[in-house]
């Protein structure tokens, strides 16, 4: 998409991450628009047909994500967008596609809550929404970015991880991550490699072979794709099953499937780990960050430096599974971690607080308004 | 080359539909085109039209860290509302130009430059009240040329459909029109 050199185009994060889409190979997109996430919307209804995929308006957004896990069934890969009360309807079927180990991509873009709150406001308030959705508490991985070309390189990403473990992947946003256009220079987005699910290498013959749908050897391997309607029967249920995809109840099985579903994302948890860190020497107060407050994080930082103090950074751009690896080893001599965010309740710091040892851990929150790089400074030792 | 690096941060503010978010954009797309990092972020209501809305525009040298800032360098207020919640936002030897057509209560500071521009009387006297915007906007560059009108225009172009462009020589005049009012303007202030 971006071979030409040196591209330099004004972009909205929301259109980055349709374009991250495209460039992972994305080729069915279903959505309902929804401020502030209808730049995703639109831009993947503009540009998806012309490009050999499938853009649908969905009636509302529980079929929009059902249409898109039909579609993965099939072996494309899918992606839809929402924001917060989107978010609220899709849940069912966050966990039918989690269940029933299907790729698929979820933007979704937070405004102010709860029910259809403020529409045109920013907010962080979805993280324990967003990972706390399924019944039985499985890991949802979430991606965060915080400018335009994190929108398009953790799209990607998440496409990938959903691809490689057949799960569904949220990219998270609010909406000034969303909205705000700047300055894209296309020469600045990472090599990218695209990859897609492990298909079945079994060949078949009419719909008489059987195999098992969910076959794995251990517990944390993924099993290999079988695309539904195609030449050996795919067995696939919402509910508890065994290993060939059949309805059962508590049987050794269909537990180890049920322990398998966690288990394959543990396993990859430290591969998953994306942060960005700007660690200073001596510095006794670490700024943790993700999502829009990681802007005013970077400036709070750049002002506390320019006046002779010492500060460090950490950007999570991969807010869960939790990057514990990369959070503990970013602590050496830090006595103070502060932690921005637009939610009254510090919903991220109340999720990584127990990964710290003694160190003093506090929030910056508020709702309503953007918090400002001088509310973060005020708390910085 | 040996004054202060470019750091322009602005706010454009006024009722839905006034073309306050386009004109942002159009600056931000000209700051671009000249190769200075800018960031637009838009702020509006849940209304379709008749909300406030207003978007800050930063332009500037260097990389910038934060899209969020909460006082400007320049305030460009097209109502009432956006003056009394703006002009105070504006950093001591900053600008504020508004639209003086709408506007009861005038600003009172004396430590910014204030420029008053009729760009609505002025947009009703070209025959197309679409193009106040673009007046305001000449009035800016004519006060703070952050970018160049050719930049402006070219970033027209750009981000208008081929079907409008019979339009550009209208945009381009109203720009230019800006630019003399806001030079009376500043004319008058100084005398």
């Amino acid at each position: 998409m971006h071979d030409v050199q040196s591209i330099v185009r004004i972009r909205s994060g929301n259109q980055m991450v349709a374009e991250g889409a495209l460039r992972a190979g994305c080729k069915f997109f279903a959505g309902y628009p929804i401020t502030p996430a209808s730049g995703i919307y639109k831009t993947m209804i503009d540009t998806l047909p012309g490009k050999g995929g499938v853009a649908l308006s969905a009636p509302d957004e529980i079929s929009a994500l059902a249409y898109c896990v039909g579609a993965s069934l099939r072996g494309q890969k899918a992606m839809t967008a929402t924001s917060g009360p989107g978010w609220a309807l899709m849940t069912e079927t966050v966990q039918y596609a989690l269940m029933t180990e299907t790729p698929v991509v979820i933007a979704t873009v937070q405004r102010l809550g709860p029910s259809t709150g403020g529409a045109t406001q920013n907010a962080q308030g979805d993280v324990l929404f967003v990972e706390n959705c399924t019944s039985g508490g499985y890991t949802i991985p979430v991606f965060t970015p915080s400018n335009p070309i994190e929108c398009y390189e953790l799209t990607h990403i998440a496409f990938t991880w959903s691809e490689l473990l057949r799960t569904p992947v949220v990219v998270m946003l609010d909406k000034e991550v969303g909205m705000t256009s700047e300055d894209v220079n296309y020469m600045d987005i990472h090599d990218l490699t695209t990859l897609s699910r492990q298909r079945t290498s079994m060949s078949g013959n009419g719909m008489d072979k059987n195999i098992d749908t969910y076959y794995f050897e251990n517990p944390e391997d993924v099993p290999s794709f079988v695309p539904v309607g195609g030449e050996i029967k795919s067995t696939v249920t919402g509910s508890a099953h065994n290993k060939a995809g059949r309805l059962q109840k508590n049987s050794p099985e269909t537990l180890e499937v049920l322990y398998h579903l966690q288990k394959k994302i543990d396993a990859n948890a430290n591969q998953m780990e994306l942060v960005k860190r700007d660690i200073e020497e001596g510095a006794r107060t670490l700024i943790v960050s993700y999502g829009i407050t990681a802007r005013t994080a970077r400036e709070a930082v750049r002002r506390l430096r320019k006046n002779g103090e010492k500060v460090s950074w950490l950007n999570v751009l991969s807010l869960f599974p939790v990057p514990e690896n990369k959070l503990r080893n970013s602590l050496h001599g830090i006595e103070r971690i502060v932690i921005p965010e637009e939610n009254f309740g510090g919903q991220y710091r109340s999720v990584i607080e127990n990964v710290f040892d003694d160190q003093d851990v506090v929030g910056v929150n508020k709702i309503g308004s953007m918090i400002t790089p001088d509310e973060i400074i005020a708390k910085v030792v | 080359m040996t004054k202060n690096k470019l750091n322009e941060e602005i706010i454009f503010a006024g009722f839905g539909g006034q073309g306050v978010l386009s004109m942002g954009m159009m600056l931000a797309y000209a700051g671009m085109l000249e190769d200075r990092e800018v960031c637009w972020m838009p702020s509006y209501g849940p209304e379709m039209r008749g909300g406030t809305a207003n978007c800050i525009v930063i332009v500037s040298e260097e990389s910038i860290s934060s899209p969020i800032v909460t006082t400007f360098d320049s305030a460009v207020v097209l109502n009432q509302p956006s003056l009394d919640k703006f002009e105070p936002a504006v950093r001591p030897d900053g600008l504020l130009i508004y639209d003086s057509t709408n506007i009861i209560n005038l600003p009172t500071r004396d430590d910014i430059t204030i420029v008053p521009v009729a760009a609505s009387a002025e947009a009703v006297k070209m025959e197309n009240k679409r193009i106040m915007n673009m007046i305001v906007l000449g009035a800016l560059l004519e006060v703070k040329p952050v970018v160049t009108v050719e930049s402006v225009i070219e970033a027209l172009r750009k981000v208008l459909p081929e079907r409008h462009h019979k339009l550009l020589p209208l945009n381009e005049k109203a720009i230019r029109r800006g630019m003399e009012l806001a030079q009376a303007a500043s004319t008058v202030e100084t005398e």
